[in-house]
């Protein structure tokens, strides 16, 4: 596996988006993302190593389709501006699935408020 | 591990497993579009929670969560 290179945040929400879309025409490969913190090192640790207190954290997206993979670090200060461009491609994307079934309770309720 | 079989069981449990060690955890969304599946799992390699779902609903409160998740995160 090569070494990963981090792309700007919206380079990697168009490849993103591209995967959500190639998902749904070429074959049945899932979409993975990833987030997790990360303190900006670039070499390994020795094994039980913490983040250390003066460590600006940031957060690490990875998403990989089929064999491609592509990463992002998310700085504190751009959270808010990443988190809401990703949500609204998630809701744009993830459409496959079943709109809300009605419960027993519901449909009870429904068929109570017809009566009455 | 088995799936969590209701959201807030799984989002209240999500979040209390990141507050505990929210450096080692990670959270992983997997979308399956020919299935029809999204699986959701957040970790800290020793506790592992996963709630899987077909639910177009859910994807709003996985925006949430996810939101709230990542808040944390920067703000450890």
């Amino acid at each position: 596996m090569s070494v990963e290179q981090h792309i700007p945040n919206d380079q990697f929400l168009q490849k993103l988006t591209a995967f959500y879309r190639d998902s749904k025409i070429r074959g049945p490969k899932s979409v993975y993302v990833t987030m997790k913190p990360y303190d900006g090192r670039t070499k390994a640790m020795p094994k039980g190593t913490g983040f250390k207190e003066d460590d600006e954290i940031s957060c690490i997206f990875r998403a990989k389709w089929g064999s491609k993979k592509i990463a992002t670090e998310v700085k504190a200060k751009e959270v808010n501006n990443f988190h809401s461009q990703y949500s609204a491609i998630i809701i744009a994307q993830m459409v496959n699935l079943e709109k809300r079934k009605k419960t027993d309770d519901d449909k009870k309720k429904s068929t109570g408020a017809a009566k009455a | 591990m088995t799936y969590f079989t209701s959201w807030d069981e799984f989002a209240k449990a999500a979040e209390r497993l990141h507050s505990a060690n929210p450096e080692k955890c990670r959270f992983v969304t997997k979308y399956n579009h020919t299935k029809g599946q999204l699986v959701l799992k957040l970790t800290d390699d020793i506790v592992c929670l996963q709630y899987s779902t077909n639910q177009l609903q859910d994807v709003k409160k996985l925006e949430k969560l996810s939101s709230t998740l990542l808040r944390s995160i920067v703000t450890q």
